[in-house]
């Protein structure tokens, strides 16, 4: 049964990680990205690529194999993944921007845009599956009857370190600060003398970082496939909307909850319906409290 | 030649569905402004439900094999497919418009995840064979069988063509076009939002659950590999390309992409080697995306854009 | 009406035949000039829809300026972004959604002195010199105060950037009539301590009173421009322009 909770926590991270990334885009850009998942998978595959350049494998530090090769790949990745998406932004959601293009049409883009990056990911890389190492988690025995594995124990760690960064960088600096002025109003954002530009740029260089270490993350635990952005992409939207879509921690409860009920599925031998439990859970929410455990009513003021 | 007239019927034929479909997506996102990503879920529950209805019995499934005749199943398609637009829309129509995305994309997935597992009803993978196809027990010529196929395409689609303008010049679609323009000032005038939108909802959902059942019962065997998201995105692309907001654009723009991908598959079977299919798939894929991104950038009213009502 | 009193080494904007609005096809103001001299309460009136508060937008280039030439300080501002133009101590408040609600009144504070954190304390304390009601309520969150604490909220946080010209749109709307007085009041506080001053307003006689000019705006165009105490005072104007409604009010 631990076992599960700890999978669940794992998967939930990484969930709660690209959430975080999406309820960004939604706050500050008012969209729901349907690219989300597809961020993830750029990521992964552009940590891949280098893994493959440097041709050492991942490495290993201690008990973990998390060798300074893959920290230095997810590293890379980040600045990758941020000029990708900032590029994708230029090319795409900037001009719908200037054309003050519906919500609608950002949605349809977005999904539109999902599919291009699934296809060209397949056209790059193939469509078969792909592993960053052939690392077998072994567990090291904690208690008495309870063993864990490093690796996980990192993650989670990793997933801590990622959340205290954000909440740091969102109240503490000016950048957070402007971001969170601009994702209440952003017109007086800008009457306020606040870049709106400059704040959309880093709300996607957020957005990708996460996603670049959440997608990583996955591939370590799984495998990468083209799918596997589109995969991730209701169990996040299900974080989103049950954590609270106004609230960036609610982003990360709603990942938890969502990681451990699919593990939880899993233990009660419902694993094909996996995808599906996440959905549900959305939709009791969506019903009983639509603004969110975490999120506050949207008011009219 | 009789060849390609039977080239020419097939190709109409699978085109009235992707028609049918857009002219329901028409309804929803055209004229009121909501945004279905479950199309393909929509479709689905609609040939599932006439495969079973009309379809034989199975050794292997618990459930089926009725027999009923095929109209009949046909319209239970467009009352389940309609259901399930139900249970959607009361939950989401309500809320922000980014909602309704959501949920319809999950529900078209968690529809895709009941067709794969529910095996004793919809043999997963295997997909149901040997469905019932109108005519075919009395006509002994494919090519015939298609022919008659085609005409009830055509009588269909011009029929709901047809309800379709007399539903959207009614005081009833001009309620519609006037919650997409200013839901406020709709709700303003006291009409009920919720439920226009509601309705609007339903009657494009049971729509591409008619256009699954006639698919069904046409090819003859479904699996769920039949409705992955693409073809959302392909019946997004036929509507934003034809025209959002016009019926006839509905129709042209299907017609338009159905023949630019049927054309594009023989180009590259054609000059592509086997070895590269996978890449020349995903290469389809990308252009159809970016079809549509170039649309929605460059010329989001489409070939035939809307038609300038008189807002009462 | 003249502006012979007006000497062009004194003028603060100068706003030359403009045109904004938010579509180029349909311009909601047309073709309006005028100079605003530095340190004067300018008040701008007309009916609903006249393009009173999309001419304040377009200066502070909120709305597309489509033709025309907006020179703040002899600089040509109208291509600028609106965080350029406040950058340049504009500052705006607009007529609703004036406050970030989910903030305190410390960070709302804190984030109309975003672009310059310059001599931070000096306004600070100058703003809760003029509002003490946001020092007691500093720790609140700005969607908990009332009607008028909003509204002072709203012309503190503008104060904060440390403006040369502050825009304010419909300040006394919601407001009752002792409070809409107050913020009048603290408008001229305002102006005497060197602040220009314009204001887009429906209570004509109350911003009048306070203005040292008014300015009219008919269907997008300017109808007229004149010293307050001249409008104010011309029953043929106050019938013309500010309707019975307004009459009544003065008598």
């Amino acid at each position: 049964m631990i076992q599960y909770v700890v999978d669940g926590l794992v998967n939930g991270s990484i969930i709660a990680l690209g959430a975080v990334g999406l309820s960004i885009t939604y706050n500050v850009l008012r969209f729901a990205n349907f690219a989300q998942g597809e961020i993830l998978a750029i990521g992964a595959y552009i940590s891949m690529a280098f893994i493959v350049l440097m041709g050492v494998g991942i490495g290993s530090i201690g008990p973990v194999s998390f060798g300074w090769p893959l920290i230095a790949s997810i590293i890379l990745s980040v600045l990758v993944t941020s000029v990708v998406v900032l590029a994708i932004d230029w090319l795409l959601f900037r001009i719908l921007r200037q054309r003050s293009a519906s919500r609608i049409t950002f949605i349809i883009a977005a999904f539109g845009l999902s599919l291009i990056v699934r296809n060209v990911i397949t056209l790059i890389a193939g469509a078969d599956q792909m592993f960053l190492s052939f690392y077998i988690p072994k567990a090291i025995p904690v208690l008495d009857n309870f063993k864990v594995v490093p690796d996980d124990v990192l993650i989670l760690i990793i997933t801590a370190v990622c959340v205290v960064s954000l909440h740091t960088f969102l109240s503490i600096t000016t950048v957070g600060k402007k971001m969170r002025a601009v994702a209440e109003n952003p017109v007086l954002a800008m009457v306020n003398g606040i870049n709106v530009k400059s704040v959309i740029r880093w709300s996607w260089i957020i957005g990708a970082s996460l996603s670049a270490i959440a997608g990583t993350l996955h591939a370590h635990v799984t495998q990468l496939d083209p799918e596997m952005g589109f995969e991730l992409i209701l169990p996040m939207f299900a974080a989103l909307i049950v954590g609270g879509v106004t609230n960036v921690y609610g982003a990360v409860l709603g990942g938890f909850l969502i990681g451990l009920t699919e593990a939880f599925a899993v233990a009660i031998d419902l694993s094909a319906y996996r995808g599906g439990i996440a959905f549900l859970i959305m939709i009791v929410v969506l019903i009983l409290r639509p603004q969110g455990i975490l999120g506050e009513k949207e008011r009219d003021d | 030649m009789i060849d390609i007239l039977s080239f020419v019927i097939f190709f109409f034929i699978i085109c009235s569905f992707y028609i049918i479909s857009s002219l329901g997506l028409n309804i929803q996102y055209g004229f009121t402004g909501m945004f279905n990503v479950g199309i393909a879920g929509f479709f689905a529950v609609g040939a599932y439900t006439s495969a079973i209805l009309t379809g034989p019995e199975y050794a292997d499934t618990i459930f089926g094999g009725f027999q009923l005749p095929i109209i009949l199943g046909w319209l239970c398609a467009i009352a389940v497919s309609g259901l399930a637009g139900v249970l959607v829309g009361l939950v989401t129509l309500r809320l922000r418009e980014d909602f309704l995305a959501i949920s319809t994309f999950g529900i078209a997935i968690c529809i895709q995840l009941v067709a794969l597992n529910w095996e004793s009803v919809t043999r997963g993978p295997n997909g149901l064979y040997a469905i019932p196809k109108p005519f075919s027990r009395f006509l002994d010529s494919a090519v015939m069988s298609n022919l008659f196929y085609l005409i009830i395409c055509i009588v269909t689609i011009v029929a709901i063509y047809y309800g379709l303008e007399r539903v959207v010049k009614s005081p009833w679609g001009r309620v519609l076009r006037s919650i997409r323009e200013d839901e406020v000032a709709a709700e303003a005038l006291g009409k009920n939002v919720f439920m226009y939108r509601l309705q609007a909802f339903v009657l494009g959902c049971g729509i591409m659950g008619l256009a699954g059942a006639m698919y069904a019962n046409f090819v003859r065997f479904i699996s769920p590999q039949d409705f992955l998201p693409i073809f959302t995105i392909q019946v997004y692309v036929m509507l934003i390309v034809g025209g959002k907001g016009n019926n006839l654009g509905a129709i042209v723009g299907a017609i338009v992409i159905w023949a630019l991908w049927s054309a594009s598959d023989s180009l590259i079977n054609f000059i592509v080697a086997p070895d590269y299919q996978t890449q020349a798939a995903a290469l389809r894929i990308i252009i159809v995306g970016v079809v549509l991104v170039l649309m929605l950038l460059f010329k989001p009213s489409g070939i035939l854009p809307e038609k300038k009502h008189l807002s009462s | 009406m003249t502006n012979s009193d007006i000497s062009s080494d004194n003028v603060i904007l100068k706003v030359t035949n403009l045109v904004a609005g938010y579509q180029r096809v349909l311009p909601i103001v047309i073709d309006v000039s005028v100079e605003v001299v530095q340190g004067e309460i300018l008040t701008l009136l007309g009916p609903n829809g006249a393009g009173k508060s999309t001419l304040i937008k377009g200066i502070c280039g909120l709305v597309e300026v489509i033709s025309g030439e907006v020179l703040f300080r002899g600089e040509n501002i109208s291509d600028l972004e609106t965080h350029e133009i406040i950058a340049r101590r504009v500052a705006y408040v607009p007529q609703t959604h004036n406050v970030f609600s989910k903030l305190t009144v410390a960070h709302n504070l804190d984030l109309g002195a975003i672009s310059n954190f310059d001599a931070y304390q000096d306004r600070l304390s100058k703003v809760f010199d003029l509002f003490p009601d946001l020092k007691k309520f500093r720790d609140t969150s700005a969607g908990k105060l009332s009607g008028g604490q909003r509204q002072m909220l709203a012309l503190g946080r503008a104060l904060m950037a440390n403006p040369i010209l502050l825009l304010i749109d419909e300040p006394s709307a919601g407001l009752s009539p002792k409070l809409r007085d107050q913020v009048f009041q603290q408008v001229v506080q305002i102006r005497d301590s060197g602040v220009t001053v314009i204001i887009v307003e429906q209570n004509a006689y109350a911003a009048l009173s306070v203005s040292d000019r008014g300015m009219i705006l008919a269907n997008g165009r300017l109808r007229l421009i004149a010293n307050a105490v001249e409008l104010l005072e011309d029953p043929k104007i106050a019938e013309i322009y500010f309707g019975a409604r307004s009459t009544a009010e003065k008598s």
